[in-house]
C-alpha cells in the first residue's frame, strides 16, 4: 500500500487529493459515479500517482456494482442479488451439476442459444435405432429443466445449426436427410413479437458441395447460390460465418467473402441468382478439418458500429500444427453501407497470430472451443491432462 | 475535562463527552483512566483541532457508531452524498483545510467527520472532466500523449453514445 501513499506522519507539504493516503482516497471514491472514477483514472499516469491503481481495485467495482446497479434494482442477468463472486461460483456449481444431470454418452452437440442472457442450452443426442433427441434446457433454475423435447426416429442425423440471430423465431435448423432440412422454433415463455426474418445457408452433399442461401422469414425459398472460383475438389466448406448481409466461407484451401443480397445475374440464366465472392484468399496448404471461428467481443467496435475481429483456429495438412489467425476488419469499411466490392467488412487475408505444435495421433479425439474474449480450449485424449486452456492472443 | 496538545504546542481543554467522539482518544482514555496529563496529538495543528472540536461540540450527544453497527452504517453512508446543512457550512473551508480536516478525522478516528470530508471532495469531483479535476486540485498532467490516448480508449465503453 505504501507505494501508493504519502504517509501522513512524514508529509512535508500541504495535503491534497494526490497526496492523501490510499484508504482515504478509497473512501472518497466510493461516493463517486462511474464516470467520475474513470475521469480520475485519466488525471495522472499510473506510474506517478495512486488514482490509476485505485480505479482498478476489484473492491471499488464491486462496490459500484452494488450501489449503482443492484441497489437501484437494475436487473443483471442471472445475478439474482448475489455478488459476482458467488454468481461465478454458483454458475460453476450448476455447470458441474448439469454435467451430472445430462450425463448422457450420446449427447454430442451442446450449444447455448445466442443472446437471451445465455439462458437456454440446446443438446442433441443420438440413440440406438437411428433415434435423435433434441432438447432445450432452461439454466436459470438450480436444476436445469428441459422445456422442449423433439424426438426423431428412423432418420439419420446430419447436422444441427443454431441461428446466430437471437431475434429470429427460427432458432435452429436440422438436416436429418440430405434432402430434408427443417427449421425449428422453440416456444419460450417470453416470445419476442418483433422477431425478424433470417437467412439460412446450406451446403449440398450430393451436388459437389453447392452452397445456397435461403430466406426463411415466411415461405422459405432459395434466395441465391454461391459459386466459388475454386476447383471443384476444393469446393468443400470447412466453416461459415454469417452475419448481417455478408457470409465468410472457408473452403478446403480458400477463404471467401460473399454478399448475401441477391443481385440479378449479368448473363440471364434460369434458376436462382448466382453470387461470386467479393474477395478471396488462397492458403498454401489444405485445411484438414473443421475450423473454429469466433467473433471477438470489442466495445470499441460495437460503439462505432464496426465489425469486430474474428479469431480463427485452423489445422492444415500435412503438418501437425494449429494455426491461430485473426481476420481483421477493413479499416476503410463504411458502417451502414451495403457490403460490396468497394465496401468490404474484412481484409480477407487472415493475419497469422501464433502457431503451436499439436500432433495428430491415429486414435486421437480432440475438440477446440474458442471464447468470445480470446480464450481457446483444446480438449484431446492423447496426454494425461487431456485439456489445455490458453489465451488466444 | 481532557487536555490535548497539538503539533504546534497549543493546549486545548475539552469536555470528555465532546472529545470522546474521537475513537482514538476514547480508547486512550479508557486505557490510561482518569488523568490530568495532556494527550499529545502530533499530527494535528491547532487550527485543525479547533475545527474538529467545533464539529464534535455541535454533534455532542449524538449516538456514536458502535462496532457492530459498522456494517449497516457503512451501507447507508455509501448510498448518499447528502450532507446536512450545518455540516455543509462547517466544511466550507479552503482546500488545504478540507484535506487537513479529513486527515485529522482519519487519525483521530471520527467516522462521521471523515465521511463529511470525503463526501465533500466527492461532490467537488462529480461531473468534472479530467482537466477540470487537475485544475481544481492543482495536479500536474504528466501523461505522455500515448498514455493519455491509451487510457481514453480504455474508458470508451462508459461514454455516452
Amino acid at each position: 500500500m505504501n507505494e501508493f501513499t504519502v504517509d501522513s506522519h512524514i508529509r512535508h507539504r500541504s495535503p491534497s487529493l494526490d497526496t492523501i493516503p490510499l484508504d482515504i482516497l478509497f473512501d472518497i471514491f466510493q461516493h463517486l459515479p462511474i464516470q467520475s472514477v474513470l475521469a480520475l483514472r485519466q488525471v495522472c499516469p499510473p506510474t506517478s500517482k495512486s488514482f490509476d491503481a485505485i480505479t482498478r481495485l476489484r473492491s471499488i467495482w464491486a462496490l459500484l456494482l452494488r450501489t449503482l446497479v443492484q441497489e437501484q434494482n437494475i436487473p443483471i442477468p442471472s445475478f439474482d442479488g448475489k455478488s459476482p463472486v458467488s454468481v461465478s461460483l454458483r454458475a460453476r456449481a450448476r455447470e458441474i451439476h448439469f454435467g451430472a444431470t445430462v450425463k448422457d454418452p450420446d449427447v454430442f452437440f451442446m450449444e447455448f442459444l445466442p443472446g437471451r442472457g445465455n439462458r437456454w442450452l440446446v443438446s442433441v443426442a443420438i440413440r440406438a435405432r437411428r433415434k435423435c433427441i433434441i432438447q432445450c434446457w432452461d439454466l436459470t433454475v438450480l436444476q436445469p429443466v428441459c422445456i422442449e423435447k423433439l424426438t426423431y426416429t428412423d432418420r439419420p442425423y446430419n447436422c444441427v445449426v443454431i441461428n446466430n440471430d437471437p431475434s429470429s423465431p427460427a432458432i435452429m435448423t436440422i438436416q436429418s436427410k440430405p434432402e430434408v432440412t427443417e427449421i425449428l422454433t422453440i416456444d419460450f415463455e417470453e416470445k419476442d413479437p418483433e422477431s425478424a426474418g433470417s437467412t439460412l445457408v446450406t451446403k449440398c452433399l450430393t451436388c459437389d458441395g453447392k452452397v445456397s442461401i435461403w430466406d426463411i422469414s415466411d415461405q422459405p425459398y432459395e434466395k441465391m447460390q454461391l459459386v466459388s472460383p475454386s476447383p471443384l475438389h476444393e469446393y468443400h466448406c470447412r466453416a461459415m460465418h454469417l452475419c448481417d448481409d455478408y457470409l465468410i466461407i472457408f473452403f478446403i484451401q480458400t477463404v471467401e467473402l460473399y454478399s448475401t443480397i441477391p443481385r440479378p445475374n449479368n448473363i440471364a440464366t434460369p434458376g436462382v441468382p448466382i453470387s461470386y465472392p467479393l474477395a478471396q484468399h488462397s492458403f498454401h496448404y489444405r485445411i484438414i478439418e473443421k475450423i473454429n471461428m469466433s467473433e471477438q467481443v470489442s466495445w470499441h467496435a460495437a460503439r462505432l458500429h464496426r465489425p469486430s475481429p474474428i479469431n480463427i483456429v485452423i489445422r492444415f495438412w500435412p503438418v501437425d500444427t494449429l494455426h491461430y489467425f485473426m481476420l481483421d476488419p477493413n479499416p476503410v469499411y463504411v458502417p451502414g453501407r451495403e457490403t460490396s466490392l468497394c465496401n468490404l467488412l474484412y481484409l480477407v487475408q487472415p493475419t497469422l497470430v501464433h502457431t503451436r505444435c499439436s500432433p495428430v495421433w491415429s486414435d486421437l479425439k480432440s475438440d477446440i472451443a474458442l471464447g468470445r474474449y480470446g480464450t481457446m480450449l483444446l480438449l484431446d485424449n492423447h496426454d494425461q491432462d487431456g485439456m489445455e486452456y490458453g489465451d488466444f492472443k | 475535562m481532557v487536555h490535548l496538545v497539538t503539533s504546534d504546542n497549543v493546549e486545548f481543554v475539552v469536555d470528555k463527552e465532546v472529545v470522546e467522539r474521537s475513537v482514538l482518544i476514547k480508547n486512550m482514555l479508557e486505557d490510561v483512566g482518569e488523568t490530568d496529563q495532556s494527550i499529545p496529538l502530533a499530527n494535528v495543528s491547532s487550527a485543525v483541532l479547533r475545527k474538529v472540536i467545533e464539529y464534535c461540540e455541535h454533534h455532542r450527544g449524538e449516538p456514536l457508531p458502535s462496532a457492530d453497527a459498522d456494517q449497516n452504517q457503512d451501507e447507508t453512508r455509501k448510498r448518499t452524498t447528502d450532507i446536512s446543512e450545518w455540516d455543509q457550512k462547517f466544511i466550507t473551508v479552503d482546500q488545504e483545510m478540507l484535506f487537513e480536516i479529513i486527515l485529522a478525522a482519519n487519525y483521530l478516528d471520527i467516522k462521521s467527520l471523515l465521511d463529511v470530508g470525503c463526501k465533500t471532495v466527492a461532490n467537488m469531483i462529480k461531473g468534472k472532466t479530467p482537466d477540470e479535476i487537475r485544475r481544481l486540485f492543482n495536479i500536474v498532467n504528466d501523461f505522455t500523449p500515448e498514455e493519455e490516448a491509451q487510457i481514453k480508449k480504455e474508458n470508451e465503453w462508459a461514454e455516452d453514445r
